[in-house]
């Protein structure tokens, strides 16, 4: 059930056998796991509850009651770009576009020998991939529903020789809005709150919204976890409303790339490694903008509905793009009469990028509540996005777009193949002004079987406090070059099966 | 790819007006300043309400092809509306931004007045250095004020009634 603020008043206790920390597809997994399983279980989630209804076209809403931080979270180094992370029930399964690839094999292969990660290979992950895939509804929508700005795409693929396909999304009747990351308004999206977390709250869980944690209490003769303490705020007022404390057997903590890291070193646990708010990748992007002379209307498109994987071999992976129309304005270059004359021509816009499986590696530091990303692109990543930016411009001059905007420091105006293919030959690297945003933020309490060098086995089990857990995209040992979301479902599972055949 | 660097005489230059410039300018705009209240706002003061419209101007020319202003879209107050909810360090960090572009932004034209009392071109002139500065970071903080102010102006249900052509298939 859903408990809401207006409910509490006054400070209260809880007891129960697991208490999981974020409701997104991390945590929502493992509730769903745990509480099919007998366990009670309990989910605190920072953000609110919501329904489609609540999800209109005002963007300022969507930013604040749907993104940590508002959405803006920039990272700092030689680049300076949003990382944007989801909040509310079902996390950033909420906002994100619905993209469900399931983990590459190459990529498993590679964690599992870098990590040295027990029984991991693509086939002992195949059971959880493909239960994951049932309950979060994977569609592959029919080509003539994704809406043109995805069809274009394919066009200009297809003039290419480029390999590319339908995007698998978890939705039910998606009717192409081109809004999912400001929440789904027709119900179609099958976030975790759909399916998991219902589930769980159909077997007894309680998920407290507007709850955040702060405190986690460790027994210290014993090592292990005791309790922990959430604030309960007034969504309007971001005031304190009351505490909650919950004593559990288990915690799981599944509150994403800088959640998850935060309370780990707020409360200096779990970092005998010293790698907890290490590593951290985000799938840099670029994206480029191709003007037509015909109305695509993007806006009445799947948000992102098609991709090539023709380049992942190289760690890049091109998809069409759809954002709301700020995020557009920025790909036009310069200020002021110029770009709002081009948005003039909205309806004929046609967006798509290039998102890199990237080994640049930052790190997290916490001030307060405030957290700081230091991020620097290392030459190979920015090649890769630079290629990332010429083939995503290459696709759409080959389907028909009269002009592309493709934002760097040298040129950002093409008309033609040649002239774009000439300027991309002879500029190998563009410089970090090309990143747009890195959404995909992950890695930053690792899994590996070495405690010296990893925060969780590859179970999600902390190597310094038993009894504690993590089911999130902070484990991730390394980029995966894919949307994660579908990823981090599968080793939530296998986690909370594992923990769940372990909670003695 | 390779930028330009910054010859010792502007090096010079830059610290000479962020040392000794800036603080001057702050002095003489607290003893001289003057910014038309605001009511109804529930974070920005109206210096920083002023501020914010003063970017609005530069960005979203009032005669522009879209045919909203950012008068129509009440910009300073939808501003507002973003940061009143925003967690303290992101609307300190908004404070200390609308500082810098009052206070310093000026200096990088050799302009001695506060931002909100130049003219739209002059100001339009600091954004453009700005923008194509060989610096990343003054790029950085350019791209990021024009992100703001998009982001701001694009997501205002006017506008996207006015760029979005087409019938809703979410109704
Ligand atoms: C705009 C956008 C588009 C994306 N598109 C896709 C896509 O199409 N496909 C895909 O696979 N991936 C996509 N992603 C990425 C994907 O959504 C995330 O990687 C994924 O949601 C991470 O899951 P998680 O469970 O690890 O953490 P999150 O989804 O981040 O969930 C963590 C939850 O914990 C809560 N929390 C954090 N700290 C606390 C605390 N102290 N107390 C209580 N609660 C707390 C947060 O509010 C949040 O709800 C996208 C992301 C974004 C932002
Ligand atoms: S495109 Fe629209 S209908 Fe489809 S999933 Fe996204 S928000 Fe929902």
């Amino acid at each position: 059930m859903i408990r809401r603020p207006e409910e509490f008043d006054s400070d209260f206790n809880l007891d129960t056998d697991v208490v999981v920390v974020g409701a997104g597809p991390g945590g929502g997994a493992a509730a769903y796991v745990l509480a099919s399983a007998g366990r009670k279980v309990v989910v605190l989630e920072l953000g609110g509850h919501f329904s489609p209804k609540d999800f209109t076209k005002d963007g300022i809403d969507a930013l604040t009651n749907l993104y940590q931080d508002g959405g803006q979270r920039f990272t700092l180094g030689n680049a300076f770009f949003v990382t944007m992370f989801g909040k509310g029930v079902g996390g950033g399964s909420l906002v994100n576009s619905a993209i469900s690839f399931k983990p590459p094999d190459k990529v498993v292969k590679f964690w599992a020998d870098q990590g040295n990660l027990k029984d991991f290979s693509p086939e002992s992950l195949k059971p959880f991939v493909e239960k994951v895939q049932k309950k979060i509804n994977i569609e592959i929508l029919d080509v003539s529903k994704l809406g043109r700005n995805n069809t274009v795409f394919k066009e200009g693929l297809e003039k290419l020789g480029f390999k590319g396909g339908v995007v698998p999304r978890n939705t039910l009747g998606c009717v192409a809005c081109g809004r999912c990351f400001y929440g789904c308004p027709s119900g179609a999206k099958q976030s975790v709150d759909k399916n998991f977390i219902s589930k769980a709250m159909g077997a007894g869980t309680d998920v407290y919204t507007y709850a955040r944690v702060s405190r986690i209490d460790i027994n210290e003769k014993t090592n292990q976890f005791e309790s922990l303490m959430a604030v309960i705020y007034d969504p309007k007022t971001l005031k304190t409303k009351c505490r909650l404390t919950v004593n559990a057997k288990h915690l799981v903590l599944a509150g994403g790339a800088v959640g998850t890291p935060s309370l780990l070193m707020k409360n200096k646990i779990c970092n005998s490694s010293g790698q907890v708010g290490q590593n951290f990748r985000c799938h840099p992007s670029t994206s480029v903008t191709g003007i037509f002379d015909e109305p695509i209307m993007g806006y009445r498109s799947v948000v992102q509905g098609y991709y090539s994987d023709e380049f992942f071999d190289k760690d890049i992976l091109l998809e069409t793009y759809w954002a709301p129309a700020g995020m557009f304005g920025l790909t036009i270059p310069g200020m002021g009469k110029g770009p709002v004359e081009v948005m003039k021509n909205y309806k004929n816009f046609a967006g798509c990028g290039a998102m890199i499986r990237d080994e640049s590696s930052g790190s997290l530091s916490f001030e307060g509540e405030k957290v700081q990303i230091k991020y620097v692109l290392n030459e190979r990543d920015l090649k890769l996005l630079t290629e990332g930016m010429f083939r995503s411009a290459e696709v759409l001059l080959a389907a028909g777009a009269k002009t592309i905007y493709a934002d760097n420091p040298l040129k950002s105006k093409f008309e033609s193949l040649t002239e774009l293919r000439n300027f991309f030959d002879q500029n190998k690297n563009l410089g970090p002004d090309i990143v747009r945003e890195g959404n995909h933020g992950l890695g930053t309490c690792r899994m590996g079987e070495d405690p010296r060098k990893s925060v969780v086995n590859s179970f999600g089990r902390s190597h310094d406090i038993k009894n504690l857990w993590i089911f999130d995209v902070s484990t991730f040992p390394g980029a995966l070059g894919v949307n994660p979301q579908v990823t981090i479902m599968t080793l939530a599972l296998r986690g909370a099966e594992y923990l769940d055949g372990n909670f003695h | 790819m390779s930028f330009k660097k910054p010859t010792r005489r502007q090096v010079l230059l830059g610290s000479l007006a962020t040392t000794v410039l800036a603080p001057l300018s702050y002095i003489l705009s607290v003893t001289f300043g003057g910014y038309a209240t605001r009511t109804g706002l529930k974070f920005l003061t109206s210096k920083e309400a002023a501020i914010a419209e003063a970017l609005g101007e530069v960005m979203i020319p009032e005669e522009n092809a879209i045919g909203v202003s950012i008068y129509q879209i009440d910009f300073a107050n939808e501003v507002d509306r973003f940061l009143s909810v925003m967690p303290s360090h992101n609307r300190n960090g908004a404070s200390l931004l609308f500082w810098i572009v009052e206070h310093l932004f000026p200096l990088r034209c050799f302009y001695f007045r506060k931002f909100t009392r130049l003219t739209i071109a002059e100001r339009y002139k600091i954004l453009s250095r700005f923008d194509e500065s060989p610096s990343v970071g003054n790029r950085a903080l350019v791209r990021g004020l024009k992100a703001f102010v998009h982001l701001i102006y694009y997501n205002h249900p006017k506008v996207i009634g006015q760029i979005e052509i087409g019938k809703d298939c979410t109704k």
